[in-house]
């Protein structure tokens, strides 16, 4: 029943986000969207409905159009989106471009910020950077291919808490990690 | 087939709950607004807890219902049986069994793990409703981290009594940053909110606000530099079953000798202790 898929899938999303840098296992989505990882198909099945609204950062219509009829969520512009999707082959320049764009709550209502569903190519390799924050005792590793200017811009972006943005983080084999705002995150040379 | 969805809430409902949890869990401490459901239970009966309970919960976990302690109150089977027979799911008074804890009032005296969510109940959000009655305000006062009306409270209590009398939903001050409710817990249970390997859900249905603290998170009782924050003390007193000092105890006096004795809260944490005990 999709019910239980998109239960499970939630529960591995708030471990992710719960304790950061820990690699959870999404399981295999059952809807195709396209050009999308399944997985990525899955988080956004999972919490995607017509009360959010999402922007993909690509110029192609055909995956928003898939997006809508499967979740019923509104396509918006990226600075008013709830859910910002980045795609697994977008440029770095085009990252940042992007995340400087999205909204990052205000003080008076910091939930009202955007939710950074990410592919990456892997959870498991590339850069070295050392997590500390809520949900980390003391400090954990995360290897992953995500560029260092990405992690410098995100920073910038969370300066100010409470305000700022979460990561979701989906990489080519299904793992996910999750980056909440609070995380901070060092690169280890 | 039953009348209901998996878990009675309907799908649609159970998202919007499950992105206000993610949002709490991204920001320990604040309460994050949501559209609160009709239960089929009173409001102000544990309505939030159970639609974080029933949004969050699946097949294959196993869930434990306590209210003020005890796993056999009206409350706490009503809302157990509500959960088991819309799920299936097996339910336990083993605290250790547990994958998800709903709470009334008390976190458990077994230490929690990471593989478990503590969900409590919350009759009030606010930790400075007393303060200021605006909804309005409160939310700007949190905006501003303009905290000084809670230390006011705390600062009144202690003028007069000359020493803090808030007993349970003692406010705790979440990761630097917001002023929280910890649900009327005991203040015996706050220390167990800081670091705890458990993620902690707070839900509350009626003034419709969930909130959340992750494991690993700095949580600090409020206090004053020269009235630090201090647990419940049972000195010279114990559990009249288990002989236990180290818990929080209950008071009874013994209708035939006019007796006061004590008994642990959690009940079946004395339960477990005297079946062990026994070599059960």
């Amino acid at each position: 029943m999709a019910f239980h898929h998109t239960q499970k899938a939630f529960r591995t999303i708030l471990d992710a986000l719960s304790f950061p840098g820990k690699i959870n296992q999404l399981d295999e989505g059952e809807i195709d969207m396209e050009s999308f990882n399944s997985k990525t198909a899955l988080v956004c099945e999972t919490l995607l409905d017509s009360e959010v609204t999402f922007h993909v950062i690509e110029e192609e219509q055909s995956i928003t159009h898939i997006l809508r009829a499967f979740t019923g969520s509104h396509l918006t512009d990226l600075n008013k989106a709830d859910y910002v999707i980045i795609p697994q082959e977008t440029s770095i320049e085009r990252i940042i471009n992007s995340l400087s764009l999205v909204k990052i709550g205000n003080l008076a209502n910091p939930h009202k910020s955007a939710t950074i569903i990410f592919e990456v190519d892997s959870l498991l390799n590339g850069y070295y950077y050392e997590l500390t924050g809520p949900g980390i005792k003391i400090k954990t590793e995360l290897n992953c291919t995500i560029h260092p200017e990405i992690i410098e811009k995100r920073r910038e972006i969370n300066v100010e808490y409470p305000l700022g943005i979460d990561f979701i983080l989906i990489d080519s084999r299904g793992n996910v990690v999750g980056i909440p705002r609070t995380t901070q995150i060092t690169e280890v040379m | 087939m039953s009348l209901f969805p998996f878990a009675f809430l309907d799908e649609q409902s159970k998202k919007e709950i499950r992105r206000a949890v993610l949002k709490g869990v991204a920001i320990p401490g604040y309460q994050v607004p949501f559209a609160s459901r009709e239960m089929p239970i009173g409001r102000g009966w544990g309505t939030g807890g159970l639609q974080i309970t029933l949004s969050l919960i699946g097949e294959s976990d196993v869930l434990k219902v306590i209210d003020q302690g005890s796993d056999e109150s009206v409350n706490a089977v009503n809302i157990k049986k509500l959960v088991q027979k819309t799920t299936g799911v097996e339910t336990t008074i083993h605290t250790s069994e547990a994958t998800m804890i709903q709470s009334r009032h008390r976190i458990p005296e077994v230490p929690l793990r990471n593989d478990q969510i503590m969900i409590l109940q919350v009759p009030e959000p606010e930790p400075l409703r007393h303060v200021e009655r605006s909804e309005f305000k409160t939310k700007q006062m949190h905006a501003e981290k303009e905290y000084s009306g809670a230390y006011l409270l705390l600062f009144e209590q202690i003028m007069r009594y000359n020493q803090t009398s808030q007993g349970a939903d003692y406010p705790v001050f979440v990761h630097d940053r917001y002023v929280m409710n910890p649900s009327p817990i005991p203040r015996f249970d706050n220390p167990k909110i800081h670091q705890s390997e458990a993620l902690m859900l707070f839900g509350a249905g009626r003034e419709k606000k969930i909130y959340a603290v992750p494991a690993y998170t700095k949580v600090k009782s409020l206090a004053f530099d020269d009235y630090p924050f201090e647990i419940e003390k049972f000195e010279g007193k114990f559990c009249r079953a288990t002989g236990l000092s180290n818990v929080f105890l209950d008071e009874f006096t013994d209708e035939e000798t006019g007796e006061t004795y004590y008994l642990c809260n959690d009940t079946s944490y004395m339960q477990e202790y005297l079946d062990q005990k026994r070599g059960i």
